[in-house]
């Protein structure tokens, strides 16, 4: 061991200095960097200088806050359990087996990502709706009906959440090396321990990563909902719908909403996000 | 698992694998008890070859047969997944599942195999125990140095009672240092366990200290197989003789003679009769002396040469010779420093008859 550390005099500075993150960093990157916190930073603090403090608590009892905050966490957190289940296979498949089309249904599979959110929903009820292609013999066959209910801002949700999981979970999967499930499959494991005991710890991080991701936009989502599972409150108003209606009637319930809506994301993102997304 | 008798090889291989360049044909049989090194050159499809046996590579022709039972044969379209086979691989980088602890890895391969957890956790750590490292067991591989992760990556192939055991390059990814340590230790490890061993290397020093048969594997060809002494003392190629430290001539001379010719025409006086017509000469680098110019008595084999490089080692320098016989020849440092040796300089190089030893190629 004691032949372990024989660096030269000066990368073993260097190294120390990398590794106390103490190097002094170029003005030429500071300065646009500094520019982009302040662009982003500016729009909340307007928005807290505008926030009705006095009122605030009397808002946040408030049945409309409540109920929209209870049904964007709901929306948020079941549409990244199902962009889950679903997603992970999905992105197995495109990852590790080669199919006719398996371009298209990439293209396919990030199609939400770029569509306007509106356009999403609107396909949806043509899909899911009443008289849609799949929701009208549904709704005869059983009675149940998607769109402006709980289950329609889920649908919704997954459906614009879903590629961000799947697109992660796809990368992960390809950046590990195959040869970890060749030693498993020596060791006597089929495919399906690998894929339980080594593949899927081994994407954990990734998983992690595109969950988080996919969660985050659910819980912003608007488009999609509104079109697809309407406004109503206690039923389908999520806290975006309900910041966007407020700011009609009531600025200051706008604000004070979106100050839940922010508080809400940076609970999750400031623990998360170092964790799963950066270093 | 039986059929092979008492005394036929544990494994029986015959591997054919069409590889980008060139076509691996290897025949190969290791016994019950013995350590078998494939040694060749880095690309000469050695990894492959292990792949194959272990069912990670399916093989192109040819056959694997463990214990009689045949596991691959393209003919007769067998193929038994690896999961399957009584084969254990040590991964060259070692490969242990990053996110289990060392006991976890080694208990592994009899989970996956469904032993109880708390049956499989007791036996890796027997393993652990075994082979030293009975206080690591909670520790995360990253967290090992690389002649910890080894033995890991040895317990937990052998935890599955495998009848053959392969090794990739077992010892390529430690440092220098540590290798004659691991080495040793190895080789005690591999003596203990039953069944067959294989491990390839192009490290012919790790190919003599662990190995009790040597098969050298060149262009996809066996190009010698012997004993670690045997083929040290009497390698039959460029290849194996730089390896061993010495050069080797082909030639051609009259069974019973004493003159023989190389195939670039060069003349070579022999120190005994010749032992067949086709031979392979070796001569130690160290035998050879360098003159600055041709030697007045000019004694037998003696040859104009042009110096290629000039390549300073421990307490000798290693000159590359071109020439009618290209040869490597060792001189002492101060040698080569009164003949100001640089490449692109011409001078003779000769060699007694009694040092040359010449023997069937």
């Amino acid at each position: 061991m004691s032949g372990r550390e024989r660096h030269t005099g000066s990368a073993a500075r260097a190294r120390r200095r990398r590794a106390g993150g103490g190097e002094r960093p170029p003005l030429a990157l500071v300065a646009p960097a500094v520019v982009a916190i302040a662009f982003v930073a500016l729009p909340f603090v307007a928005l807290l200088q505008r926030a009705p403090w006095g009122d605030l608590g009397g808002l946040l009892r408030d049945p409309v806050v409540t109920d929209a905050l209870r049904l964007s966490l709901i929306g948020a957190c079941a549409a990244t359990g199902i962009a889950v289940v679903l997603g992970v296979p999905l992105a197995w498949l495109l990852a590790r087996t080669e199919f006719p089309g398996r371009a298209v249904v990439r293209a396919l599979v990030t199609l939400p990502m770029v569509l306007p959110p509106v356009v999403g929903g609107a396909a949806l009820l043509y899909a899911f709706g009443r008289r849609g292609l799949v929701g009208g013999p549904a709704y005869d066959a059983t009675g149940l009906l998607l769109p402006f209910s709980t289950w329609g801002v889920i649908v919704a949700n997954t459906f614009v959440s879903m590629p961000f999981l799947v697109i992660t979970v796809e990368a992960g999967l390809r950046s590990v090396d195959r040869r970890y499930e060749d030693a498993a499959a020596t060791l006597g494991a089929g495919r399906w321990t690998t894929l339980r005991r080594v593949t899927l710890p081994l994407v954990t991080p990734s998983l992690a990563a595109g969950a988080l991701l996919a969660w985050a936009r659910a819980l912003g989502e608007f488009g999609a909902t509104v079109t697809f599972a309407g406004n109503l409150q206690g039923r389908t108003q999520t806290m975006p719908l309900a910041v966007f209606l407020a700011r009609e009637s009531d600025q200051g319930a706008a604000i004070a909403i979106s100050l839940v809506l922010i508080a809400v994301s940076l609970l999750v993102l400031v623990p998360l996000r170092d964790r799963w997304l950066g270093s | 698992m039986s059929g092979g008798g008492p005394g036929g090889p544990v494994l029986d291989a015959h591997l054919v694998l069409a590889l980008d360049r060139f076509t691996l044909d290897l025949p190969l049989r290791v016994n019950e008890g013995e350590v078998v090194a494939l040694l060749g050159p880095n690309g000469a499809g050695k990894t492959t070859a292990l792949r194959a046996v272990a069912g990670l590579h399916p093989l192109d022709g040819g056959h694997v047969t463990v214990d009689g039972t045949p596991l691959d044969r393209p003919d007769g379209d067998t193929f038994g997944p690896p999961a399957r086979r009584p084969v254990g691989l040590v991964f060259q980088d070692h490969l242990l599942f990053p996110h289990l602890s060392a006991l976890d890895n080694v208990a592994f391969g009899l989970r996956a195999r469904g032993a109880p957890k708390g049956e499989a956790r007791r036996a890796a750590a027997g393993w652990l125990e075994r082979l030293g490292l009975g206080g690591h067991a909670g520790a995360r591989p990253a967290t090992l140095s690389g002649g910890q992760a080894q033995r890991v990556a040895l317990a937990r192939a052998l935890a599955t009672g495998p009848r053959v055991l392969l090794l990739d390059e077992p010892l390529a990814a430690l440092d220098a240092r540590t290798r004659i340590d691991v080495r040793a230790e190895l080789r005690r490890h591999l003596a203990d366990v039953p069944g067959a061993r294989l491990l390839v290397t192009h490290d012919a020093l790790d190919a003599v200290a662990l190995a009790d048969r040597i098969v050298v594997v060149e262009d996809g060809r066996v190009s010698q197989e012997g004993t670690p002494a045997e083929v040290a003392r009497r390698p039959r190629t460029p290849y194996v003789a730089d390896l061993v430290g010495t050069n080797v001539i082909a030639a051609s001379a009259v069974p019973g003679g004493r003159d023989a010719t190389t195939a670039t025409g060069a003349r070579l006086a022999l120190g005994a009769p010749a032992p067949a017509a086709a031979l392979t000469v070796a001569v130690l680098p160290a035998d050879m002396a360098l003159h600055p110019t041709r030697p007045d008595a000019a004694p037998p084999n003696t040859w104009p040469a042009t110096v290629v490089a000039v390549e300073p080692e421990r307490a000798r320098v290693r000159v590359r010779l071109d020439g009618p016989v290209p040869l490597v020849a060792e001189v002492t440092p101060a040698a080569a420093a009164e003949l100001a040796l640089a490449p692109g300089d011409a001078l003779w190089v000769s060699v007694a008859p009694e040092r040359l030893d010449a023997y069937p190629a």
